[in-house]
């Protein structure tokens, strides 16, 4: 009988056209307007490579250290320095628009008497540009550090030469492949969504089967209560889990969204997902007791819990709130999954969702038995 | 002797301070329709749902075939052999006729070509083989209430319970399913139906329970309910012109039975001992005294007097 029960509730449900339309229509939608609405926010901005020139008045060694500081190492990502053999060259080459700004180093670096100023000089365009800026904060920089390296060596006579530490420690966060874009970031909050959703189906089961005219009418067939009661969370599982598969399957295909390489895991996480939504809408059923406006109410709280949850924003805006919504830990573990924020995350965040669905089972069978006594 | 299919003794059910059921009693024969009467709130549906088990009786005791539907596993066993038919449209919207039997069917324990059997019988019963394929949502009330009477009966039945079938139906669906209960006990369903509505259960039931505030107020058949609580009748006339000669009443009250006569115009009402047989000879008397009249009704005690008579208000107040 509880075969016979899931067929038709997951038959009844497929035929449901508002539901589908709010559960799975409205969070592809979603994906796709705030994916593209927002992609800028999701993508960092690419600066286009800057062309530069230098023109080197000094052949000796400091004016050589300075080049390499300018033009060489990580600084060539972003500007392209030219050598230039005259000013006027790189004056001309401004006027032509072929590069943004020049540096001038002066004559005599080397031999100038302790404490003497030289000039190093920033040829810009009079058309003032980002790239003009970037070169003055480089070349701002490079002429402090070298000042200071400067004044220690006359100050405690030392030998004029440094050399060139880095004592930054730069270690990557995130590189571009394992970083959500704004279609797949929302791919997998907008699933969450879907899912979470569920809970709404599951309450509206639960109504169907414990209360009002449809839910008496299969209570006094043969079937044990509990027997339709676990028919009904397994019908429900089986329909949230789906729709999170519907989601999932849209937005890779059809949105082409990254979902990672790690489908069986990602799967696994879809339908304990599912469960957690199913037990998450039967828990508040039982501890309200009164589960008519349930369905209703959560349809309107799932929005609201999936914003504070930073499923439409990236940043979760509720402090605790956030956390305690089902949305927070199923989305972060999703997107730890995809984008491989480490084992430790991901096993994590699968642990905490197991540990909330044996909680909300708990509650369910707790609160349950004293609705029934 | 007919065999009791259905003891409830002694039966109470409270809502908080409101006491639905004072210690309610009955017992139903095997292919009895037994009537259900009463006002709205008297406690039919409460103990139509102690009877099915949606409801828990505080105290009493319920039985169906020795079972003791008090027990959760003795009512499930009962439940196979009990249909029930709600007040309530219950059919599941985005099913079919056919599909919303096949489930409820289905949840009694039928399967297969069994199954199908089953619903085809049942639709076949209350007339909607035809539209089986649309769902409930396309058919009009009276075929609502049709379909929810087949999902009762799908699983074949020994005892269904009906409450209030016929409510907000239009007279023709009202007429259909009371012919179909008829024809239902005919093929050997013992009945239960429970009614606000006195001429229907006039009409139908073998043995009516008349409840009002959770208690049993009259119980028995039509006859016996009638005899129990008046032994008059009213004759009413409606005279061609009004009497000229006083004397002609006079007359008729002297007829043997008559216990009193009232004339208001050209109406005149002649109230009579039940069983004088004297109906014959009033006529006679108004014929002697050139007195013609255009109509006559002999106003029968209905179970709407017999409610009055037991608790002092109307049956509909």
């Amino acid at each position: 009988m509880i075969f016979h029960v899931i067929k038709y509730t997951i038959i009844s449900n497929l035929r449901d056209i508002k539901s589908i339309v709010s559960y799975i229509v409205f969070p592809i939608i979603l994906i796709g307007i705030l994916g593209s609405a927002l992609s800028l926010v999701f993508e960092p901005g690419q600066l286009p490579e800057i062309k530069a020139g230098i023109v080197m008045n000094d052949q000796g060694g400091l004016a050589e250290i300075l080049q390499d500081n300018l033009t060489e190492g990580e600084l060539n990502d972003i500007i392209a320095v030219k050598e230039f053999d005259s000013l006027e060259d790189a004056k001309t080459a401004i006027k032509n628009d072929e590069i943004e700004f020049f540096y001038e180093i002066p004559e005599g670096i080397d031999d100038r008497e302790p404490l003497e100023k030289v000039e190093v000089k920033l040829w810009t365009s009079n058309t003032s540009s980002i790239q003009s800026t970037v070169g003055e904060i480089v070349l701002d920089t490079n002429l402090n550090a070298f000042n200071t390296i400067d004044a220690l060596a006359n100050n405690e006579s030392m030998l004029r030469s440094y050399e060139y530490r880095n004592y930054i420690v730069n270690e990557t966060i995130s590189s571009k492949e394992n970083r959500p874009g704004a279609i797949g970031f929302y791919s997998v909050t907008m699933m969450v969504m879907a899912l979470i959703y569920g809970s709404a189906i599951a309450a509206k089961e639960y109504e169907l089967s414990m209360h009002g005219d449809i839910g008496n009418r299969l209570q006094v067939t043969s079937i044990s209560t509990t027997a339709l009661l676990l028919a009904k969370v397994l019908s429900s599982v089986i329909l949230v889990f789906l729709q999170g598969i519907i989601v999932f399957l849209v937005s890779k295909f059809a949105f082409n969204a990254n979902w990672g390489d790690n489908f069986s895991l990602v799967i696994l996480t879809i339908f304990l997902g599912a469960l957690m939504s199913v037990l998450f809408g039967i828990a508040i059923c039982v501890i309200v007791g009164n589960p008519e406006r349930i369905g209703g109410l959560l349809t309107v709280l799932i929005p609201v819990m999936t914003f504070i949850s930073g499923g439409f924003t990236s940043t979760a805006i509720g402090g605790i709130l956030a956390k305690i919504t089902p949305n927070y830990q199923l989305q972060n573990t999703i997107l730890a999954i995809v984008y491989d924020y480490g084992s430790d995350r991901v096993q994590g965040g699968l642990l905490s969702i197991m540990a909330i669905i044996l909680v909300l089972l708990a509650i369910t069978i707790i609160f349950g038995r004293r609705r029934r006594a | 002797m007919s065999e009791v299919i259905l003891a409830v003794n002694d039966v109470t059910k409270s809502y908080g301070d409101n006491k639905a059921l004072k210690g309610m009693s009955l017992e139903l024969k095997s292919g009895e329709i037994l009537g259900l009467l009463g006002p709205n709130g008297a406690g039919k549906s409460t103990l139509i749902n102690c009877i099915c088990g949606l409801l828990k009786p505080d105290s009493g005791n319920l039985k169906m075939f020795d079972l003791d539907l008090k027990d959760d596993r003795q009512l499930i066993e009962a439940r196979a052999k009990m249909g029930v038919v709600p007040q309530e449209i219950a059919l599941v919207e985005e099913l079919s006729a056919y599909e919303n039997c096949m489930y409820i069917g289905g949840l009694y324990g039928l399967k297969g070509g069994e199954l199908k059997d089953s619903v085809e019988e049942a639709l076949n019963f209350v007339d909607l083989w035809d539209r089986r394929k649309d769902r409930p949502g396309k058919y009009s009330g009276g075929m609502k209430r049709r379909l929810n009477i087949a999902c009762g009966l799908v699983h074949k039945p020994t005892l269904l319970l009906m409450d209030e079938p016929t409510v907000g139906v239009d007279p023709q669906s009202r007429n259909y399913i009371l012919e179909s209960v008829r024809q239902l006990n005919d093929e050997g369903t013992t009945v239960i139906y429970s009614s606000h509505y006195m001429e229907e259960v006039e009409a139908l039931c073998d043995h009516i329970v008349i409840m009002d505030l959770g208690e049993t107020v009259a119980e028995g058949t039509f006859s016996s309910l009638i005899a129990e609580v008046n032994d008059t009748e009213t004759i009413n006339i409606s005279l061609a012109k009004p009497i000229d000669d006083t004397k002609v009443l006079a007359e008729i009250d002297s007829i043997p039975g008559v216990t009193n006569v009232e004339n208001n115009g050209t109406e005149l009402s002649v109230i009579s001992e039940r069983g004088n047989n004297n109906f014959n000879e009033i006529i006679a008397k108004l014929g002697e005294f050139k007195q013609d009249f255009t109509s006559i009704d002999l106003a029968r005690v209905s179970l709407e007097d017999v409610f009055l008579d037991k608790t002092g208000k109307k049956l509909r107040d």
